[in-house]
C-alpha cells in the first residue's frame, strides 16, 4: 500500500500539478470577492475529486492497471489506495478553504453561522463527488466512467447551489451537520462498493 | 514440490478457449511455454497468477492454491511493463521497496547496472528493450523463487538477449528457483529451457522435457510414395514440394531404411502447427 501511495504521489505532482495550481489560485480568489462566490468555493473541490479519476485514467493507459497485478497487492488496496488519494485531497481543500475563509469572517465579511454552512457543505460535497464517481470508474472503467462523472458533477453542483445558497430547496442551517454525516456514511458505502465491482472486473 | 502445478485448467472467451491445460514444471527448471498469437499463452499465464478468473481446473504455485498463495515469491515481466510514464529508476525503486516485504535494494542496482538501464531518463523516454530489461531488473530483484516471464525477450537485441538468457540461467542454479517462460523466439527457448510446451488454439499440443523432444523426433526427406508407407500417427507435421515430402516423426515408429535427422524445436513447433490445418 505504501508503495502504491508513492506511486500516486509521484504520478500527482507530475500529472495533477494544474489542477493543485487551479485549486490554490480558485481557493485565493474566492477569498477575494465581497460577497458569496460559490463557483470559486465549490470549483476546487470538485477538481481535487477529480485527481484519483485522473490517476486510474493515466494507470489504464500505462497498463500499470494489468501490471500491478502480478504484485503481491490485492484489489482491495488497489481501490483503497485511491480513496486515500480521495482523503488527502478532500484534507488539502477543506483546510485550505477554511483558513482562506476564517479570514474573511475575521475581516467581517461572512457571518460566522455562513461560515459553518459553507464548510459543511464544503465537506459534503467533496466526499461526495468521489464517492458517486469512483464505483462507476472502478466498475466501468476511465473511459466510460468518466461520463459518470460530468453527470455527476452537473448534479451535485445544482443541489449544492439549491440547497446552501437560498435556493427554492435551501436547508435549514441545523440540517448541515447531518448531511456532513450522511456524506460520510456515502463515501464509506463507496469505498466498499467499488472494492466489491473492481474485485469482479475482468481486466 | 513442483513450482507450478496446472490441472484441468479452463478458460471460455467469445471466440476463444483455452481446453482443460495440464502440465507441470518441476522445482528448480526453465519451462518454455510456446504458441502462435493468440493460442492462450498470455491467458494461462494470466490464470496461473490468478489475474484472470478461471472457469474450471486447479492451478497451484509454489505449493499453494494460486487463489491465495502471495506473489511475494513470484517475479513477473509480462509482454508490455506498465510501469507510470514519468517515473524513473530511482522512484521505481522506492515504490517497489513499499510493495515487497523481500526488496532488495543492492540487487535492483546491481541488475540495472548489469543490463545499463539509463538512471535518468523517465520511462516514457525508454525504448521497448530498455522497458523490458527494467522489468526484468524489477522481477530479479525481490528474491523470488519463481519468474514467469511472458515474452519478456522480445524488443532486445540479440546480444543483450544472450545476456538475459544468461541471467535466467543463474537465476535457476538454485534448485529452489524455476522459471516459466513464453516466446516467440524459440531459439531462445531452446537455449535455456530443460521443458518444452506446445499451445495451439487454446489446447496443449505436448509438454516434454526438451532432450526427450530431440530423442523422440526426428526429420525425414523422402518421395511422396515412400510417405505414404508410412504409418499415419507416426507423422507430426509434413511439407509437401516438387522435390518431394518433408516429415516430421516419430523416430520409433519409422521402418528401417529412412534416413532420420535430428530437429530442432523451432522445426517441431512450426510443423506440428502447419501439420493440423
Amino acid at each position: 500500500m505504501k508503495g502504491l501511495l508513492l506511486k500516486d504521489f509521484y504520478m500527482t505532482i507530475k500529472y495533477c500539478r494544474a489542477y493543485i495550481f487551479i485549486i490554490v489560485v480558485f481557493l485565493l480568489l474566492s477569498f477575494f470577492g465581497d460577497g458569496m462566490t460559490p463557483f470559486m468555493f465549490f470549483y476546487p473541490a470538485i477538481l481535487a475529486g477529480m485527481v484519483p479519476v485522473a490517476l486510474i485514467a493515466y494507470e489504464e493507459r500505462c497498463k500499470w492497471t494489468v501490471y500491478s497485478e502480478t504484485f503481491p497487492l490485492s484489489r482491495t488496496q488497489a481501490v483503497s489506495c485511491k480513496y486515500f488519494v480521495s482523503l488527502i485531497g478532500i484534507g488539502f481543500v477543506i483546510v485550505l478553504s477554511g483558513i482562506v475563509q476564517a479570514i474573511r469572517v475575521f475581516r467581517g465579511v461572512m457571518e460566522m453561522a455562513e461560515y459553518a454552512k459553507l464548510m459543511f457543505s464544503l465537506i459534503a460535497v467533496t466526499l461526495v463527488v468521489p464517492s458517486l464517481v469512483l464505483p462507476l470508474i472502478f466498475k466501468l472503467g476511465s473511459e466510460k466512467g468518466r461520463i459518470a462523472y460530468f453527470i455527476v458533477v452537473g448534479v451535485t453542483c445544482a443541489v449544492t447551489v439549491m440547497t446552501t445558497f437560498e435556493g427554492t430547496f435551501s436547508l435549514p442551517d441545523v440540517a448541515m451537520p447531518i448531511v456532513v454525516v450522511v456524506s460520510v456514511v456515502v463515501f464509506a458505502l463507496s469505498w466498499l462498493l467499488s472494492i466489491k465491482f473492481y474485485k469482479a472486473r475482468e481486466l | 514440490m513442483n513450482a507450478i502445478e496446472i490441472k484441468g485448467l479452463t478458460k471460455v472467451y467469445s471466440g476463444f478457449k483455452l481446453d482443460e491445460l495440464t502440465l507441470t514444471l518441476p522445482s528448480g527448471c526453465i519451462m518454455g511455454l510456446i504458441g502462435e498469437n493468440g493460442a492462450g499463452k498470455s491467458t494461462t499465464i494470466k490464470l496461473i497468477l490468478n489475474m484472470v478468473k478461471k472457469d474450471a481446473g486447479q492451478v497451484t504455485v509454489l505449493g499453494e492454491d494460486n487463489t491465495i498463495c502471495s506473489k511475494e515469491n513470484i517475479g513477473v515481466v509480462m509482454d508490455e511493463v506498465g510501469f507510470p510514464e514519468c517515473l524513473k529508476v530511482e522512484q521505481v525503486e522506492k515504490i517497489m521497496q513499499g510493495i515487497y516485504r523481500n526488496w532488495d535494494k543492492d540487487a535492483y542496482y546491481k541488475n540495472i547496472n548489469r543490463l545499463s538501464v539509463p538512471l535518468n531518463k523517465p520511462f516514457k523516454d525508454f525504448s521497448r528493450g530498455m522497458k523490458m530489461k527494467l522489468g526484468i531488473a524489477v522481477a530479479l530483484s525481490h528474491n523470488a523463487k519463481l519468474l514467469i516471464l511472458d515474452e519478456a525477450t522480445s524488443g532486445l537485441d540479440p546480444v543483450v538477449r544472450d545476456e538475459v538468457l544468461d541471467i535466467f540461467a543463474d537465476f535457476t542454479r538454485d534448485e529452489g528457483h524455476s522459471i516459466l517462460l513464453s516466446s516467440h523466439i524459440v531459439s531462445d527457448l531452446e537455449k535455456i529451457c530443460d521443458y518444452i510446451a506446445f499451445i495451439n488454439k487454446g489446447k496443449l499440443m505436448l509438454c516434454e522435457e526438451k532432450d526427450a523432444l530431440y530423442e523422440q523426433y526426428g526429420m525425414i526427406h523422402c518421395s511422396p510414395d515412400e510417405f505414404m508407407a508410412i504409418e499415419p500417427s507416426a507423422i507430426k507435421g509434413k511439407k509437401e514440394s516438387h522435390y518431394g515430402v518433408e516429415a516430421i516423426v516419430l523416430r520409433e515408429a519409422i521402418p528401417g531404411g529412412f534416413n532420420i535427422s535430428p530437429i530442432n524445436i523451432e522445426e517441431l513447433f512450426v510443423f506440428m502447427v502447419k501439420g493440423g490445418r
